[in-house]
């Protein structure tokens, strides 16, 4: 079994395969960011995206992403900087404890993937099975925004 | 660590002890009392090092922004840019660092670390290079941090920011350890107020388990009055299989007096039985029925899912 995580093949150990890819990531291949938040897909810390979509990490078998891509917040930047949303998360001052922004900012390059001008009300939607205990929503909503404007 | 191997560990750079007489090590403590800032926990909060300044937090950051709160006060008294100091979590070593409650941080540490900035500003002006800075206190209306007009409003770069939106920070939920293991103390399904223990479970299926490791009788105090049973796995995943294949049987003494709350609070149930009677009710809630006026939505346990508790023992 293998998938490609941020954009470079990996082989998934058979005996991790039923594991969630979320204890995969850190455990395997030294990715920390993707956060265990609450372990049953409802908070949002673990999104990852997987084939261009966003999706639970902790509720994600680590063998059903046999062949996928995988990209994590690890993923993101590259050798001419920041990924636009990283840089309009540090540009409005989004992160407060840090620990969810991971999982909101994949939400949102997912987004952003698919639909690159999106209203508030779609922000709000993509972004709804994200919390955030600091309560940032505010500023992720603008940073989403300012985000789609320099894209 | 003691004061004096700190002094020793830290005399190739040029630290600041920060005298007791600075006004913020009078402040009246917030019950429950903790430490104040004193001339010990202050040591060492910023030091000079090759023409770099280090400025070690004395608080704990857990998200209300200290860092950039203390990195913003420390460039405006140095009289530096902001990529000129580093900021640097404490650890375990640094002496009498008080607990990071009571919204407290920039009231109990602002002037200290002003204070301790503005002597280090000045020797490093004088040209000194090595050794500790004693701070001789001087009126706040010399401090350039604490000015009116100074600090407040500006919006400096989040002191950790870049690592936050790359994935890199370091929580305590992160850290690995070679052979590291994981546990989880089972618990009855029932509240805590009332006592439960287990009593019987099987082992033998548990152990079938890939990445089983044990199963822990003595796996701590109870919580409440709910005594729990350990188990342990070597793959964080194998922890949910190893609790089907262990069947406990649970021993729960009595009900609840309050037993019946789950149903008393069923909001639909409520609201299926038609007009409300929206009554002012006088008195405990406890002591009379329960009035269901409207429903609201919120996530479901939202602080809960998302608060990061974890611990790592070595």
């Amino acid at each position: 079994m293998s998938f490609v995580l941020n954009g470079k093949s990996n082989a998934i150990p058979a005996e991790w395969a039923d594991e969630p890819l979320l204890y995969l990531l850190p455990e395997k291949f030294g990715l920390v960011g993707t956060k265990f938040g609450c372990g049953v897909g409802i908070c949002g810390a673990c999104t990852v995206i997987i084939d261009g979509v966003a999706q639970w990490s902790c509720i994600t078998p680590a063998a059903s992403v046999e062949g996928a891509e995988v990209r994590t917040i690890e993923g993101l930047a590259d050798a001419d900087g920041l990924h636009p949303v990283q840089q309009a998360w540090l540009d409005l001052a989004v992160p407060q404890c840090g620990y969810c922004q991971a999982g909101q900012i994949m939400s949102a390059v997912a987004l952003l993937d698919e639909t690159p001008n999106p209203n508030d009300a779609e922000i709000d939607d993509a972004l709804n099975d994200n919390l955030c205990r600091c309560g940032t929503y505010q500023r992720i909503r603008d940073a989403v925004n300012r985000a789609a404007g320099d894209a | 660590m003691h004061r004096r191997t700190f002094l020793a560990a830290a005399s190739s750079s040029l630290v600041v002890a920060v005298g007791a007489g600075v006004s913020g090590c009078s402040l009246i403590p917030v019950i429950p009392a903790r430490p104040a800032p004193d001339a010990t926990t202050a040591l060492g909060w910023i030091a000079h090092r090759d023409g770099h300044y280090t400025l070690t937090l004395p608080r704990a950051e857990i998200g209300q922004n200290i860092a950039t709160a203390m990195k913003q006060i420390a460039c405006a008294e140095l009289d530096v840019q902001w990529d000129d100091v580093d900021v640097a979590l404490h650890d375990t070593a640094m002496p009498g660092v008080r607990a990071t409650v009571g919204s407290e941080s920039v009231m109990a540490f602002a002037e200290p670390l002003a204070q301790a900035c503005a002597a280090l500003r000045d020797a490093v002006a004088e040209g000194r290079a090595q050794g500790v800075v004693t701070v001789n206190p001087r009126p706040v209306s010399q401090l350039c941090a604490l000015k009116t007009g100074g600090l407040i409003g500006r919006s400096p770069e989040i002191s950790h920011g870049h690592a936050i939106v790359t994935g890199a920070p370091l929580y305590a939920a992160d850290v690995s350890l070679p052979g590291r293991l994981y546990g989880r103390v089972l618990r009855a399904p029932a509240p805590s107020e009332i006592s439960s223990r287990p009593t019987k479970w099987n082992s033998d299926a548990a152990r079938g388990v890939p990445g089983f490791v044990s199963v822990v009788e003595d796996c701590g105090p109870a919580i409440g009055k709910a005594q729990g049973l350990g188990i342990v796995a070597s793959r964080p995943g194998a922890l949910d299989a190893i609790e089907d294949a262990l069947q406990i049987d649970w021993r729960i003494d009595s009900l609840h007096p309050k037993a019946d709350i789950p149903a008393a609070i069923d909001v639909d149930t409520q609201l299926a039985e038609g007009a409300l009677p929206h009554t002012v009710m006088d008195g405990s809630p406890m002591m009379q029925g329960w009035d269901v006026d409207l429903r609201v939505d919120i996530p479901l346990a939202a602080h809960g899912p998302i608060e990061p508790r974890a611990a790592v023992a070595n």
